[in-house]
């Protein structure tokens, strides 16, 4: 079943097209990751499925709830709220009460159950990615959207965050939508990649992009080469 | 113990600690949010924005608390319309303030009572405190209490996190129109106690003790509230005995007070 339909999106500001012409499907299920250089569209095209942008052209239709990770964002970490009172926002806002025991176990899902009484600003950014991860799958989603979520975080933590990612959205049966400067892990991850450079250039299985796509809509050449050295890892394919 | 014998003796001055322990607590509960929220300027510029509205009451014989309140939201209405142009918050308090001001004044000397009523307004006098704004500073400070205590999750995620509050479904404009009033009706009560310009200070440091000591909200709310009602009282104390203003030396007390908590932070 197509969970998320988009047909014909543009998105302009003033008469600059952030976005032009976006069409793409998402079948339930799905583990798509989105690619492109900066500026690319990227995020607009986030904010547009979470429902913060709607002065869109085309159509957008989503059909599920969606859980969100959003960029780096201010977050008031310095005032005094637990890990598990700062999870629990997500059911909150979604039912207007609190099941501490869903908490709890969440918090146990994504393995910071340890600090559920410490303040949020003890957390480490990994850490803090989790309790994220956490007060999304609070809102009970059946499509989980993150926009780089390996921001602010180290490489051993991205590793493991990736891993918790994969294993829940297949133990709770979630579509997850997620946007990724980490080339090498979204094709290490991702079943489906969609490379988005103001249109979209490519889109389709993962074991089917092929590297040459990628060099058109990477005008940096230095992230192609880390993209294609982990396409070439996680593929064995080599490069020309 | 010539204070607490003249506070059982005559009723002004009962009325007027009465009125200014209900206030410092008003001031004690808001002033977490403000320091946290980062809305301290938006504090002090809707006090000194409330002198235009204290001005215009006195001009036209009108009721000060409610063109001074009335003022209090225009103001904040004001900054929220400036800043949605490319005007920053600050730079649009940074405007508005001084002309609230300019009209406040031009205001009071039209009304011939510019050397009367401005020093009070100014720097406050807690002599002027009446029994019904005690009433009307007590039903507030109750109506504060309960929507706090109803809206305590919705106030903790607006604090926290207000973007992804608005996404998971809580009412932050709701929020943020309760809050904002709520500034704007502890601003006008403040004001005959401290005075436009030591206002302020009631506002904001009652909440930074209470970002030193706090490890939850209540424990903000009741850190501040004690800090808040204990400086003036200690103040009005002093004041009384030594003979001097009462606002400017609450004003003193409280920021004396809290140097020493810094080494803390």
């Amino acid at each position: 079943m197509k969970i998320v339909e988009v047909k014909n999106l543009t998105y302009r500001i003033n008469d600059f097209e952030i976005l032009k012409n976006v069409t793409f499907s998402v079948e339930e299920g799905e583990f798509v990751g989105i690619i492109g250089p900066n500026g690319a569209g990227k995020t607009t095209l986030v904010r547009i499925l979470v429902g913060e942008i709607k002065n869109y052209e085309g159509k957008v239709e989503v059909r599920g709830k969606i859980g969100y990770l959003p960029q780096l964002h201010q977050v008031q970490r310095e005032f005094p709220i637990t890990v598990k009172e700062f999870a629990a926002m997500g059911m909150y806002g979604r039912y207007r009460k609190i099941d501490w025991g869903k908490v709890r176990s969440t918090l146990k899902d994504v393995g910071i159950l340890h600090k559920e009484n410490d303040p949020i600003k003890n957390l480490s950014g990994g850490e803090f990615q989790r309790l994220s991860l956490a007060r999304a799958l609070l809102s009970d989603p059946d499509i989980l959207v993150l926009d780089e979520p390996e921001a602010g975080v180290d490489e051993m933590g991205k590793a493991s965050f990736y891993e918790l990612l994969n294993r829940l959205r297949k133990e709770k049966n979630i579509t997850v939508i997620m946007v990724s400067h980490d080339i090498g892990m979204v094709f290490k991850e991702c079943s489906t990649i969609m490379c988005l450079n103001r249109t979209l250039h490519c889109h389709g299985p993962t074991e089917t992009i092929n590297p040459e796509d990628l060099k058109r809509i990477f005008t940096d050449f230095d992230i192609w080469i880390r993209g294609t050295r982990h396409y070439e890892i996680y593929h064995g394919r080599e490069r020309d | 113990m010539s204070f607490f014998h003249d506070l059982a003796e005559y009723s002004f001055l009962r009325t007027a600690f009465v009125g200014g322990i209900l206030v410092a607590s008003l001031s004690g509960l808001v002033s977490p949010i403000v320091v946290f929220r980062r809305m301290e300027f938006i504090g002090d510029g809707t006090a000194h924005a409330v002198f235009a509205g204290l001005a215009a009451a006195t001009l036209i014989g009108a009721d000060h608390r409610l063109i001074a309140f009335a003022t209090a939201l225009l103001f904040a209405f004001a900054v929220s319309l400036f800043s949605r142009s490319r005007i920053s918050e600050s730079s649009a308090i940074g405007i508005l303030l001084p002309f609230f001001m300019a009209v406040g004044v031009v205001l009071f000397s039209v009304s011939g009572r510019y050397q009367t009523d401005v020093m009070g307004y100014l720097f406050g006098d807690v002599l002027l405190v009446n029994s019904t704004d005690v009433a009307i500073t007590a039903v507030v400070l109750a109506l504060s209490v309960i929507l706090t205590v109803v809206f305590r999750w919705d106030i903790k995620y607006f604090i926290v996190d207000e973007k992804m509050a608005r996404f998971y479904g809580i009412k932050t404009d709701l929020i943020r129109f309760l809050i904002t009033s709520f500034i704007a009706i502890t601003v006008v009560t403040t004001v005959k106690v401290v005075g436009v310009i030591l206002t302020g200070a009631l506002l904001i440091l009652p909440g930074l003790v209470s970002k030193i000591f706090g490890k939850s909200f209540w424990s903000l709310t009741t850190i501040s509230v004690i800090f808040s009602t204990g400086v003036f009282f200690a103040g009005f104390l002093t004041a009384y005995n030594l003979d001097l203003p009462p606002g400017p030396v609450i004003v003193i007390i409280a920021f004396v007070s809290f140097l020493p908590m810094l080494k803390f932070s």
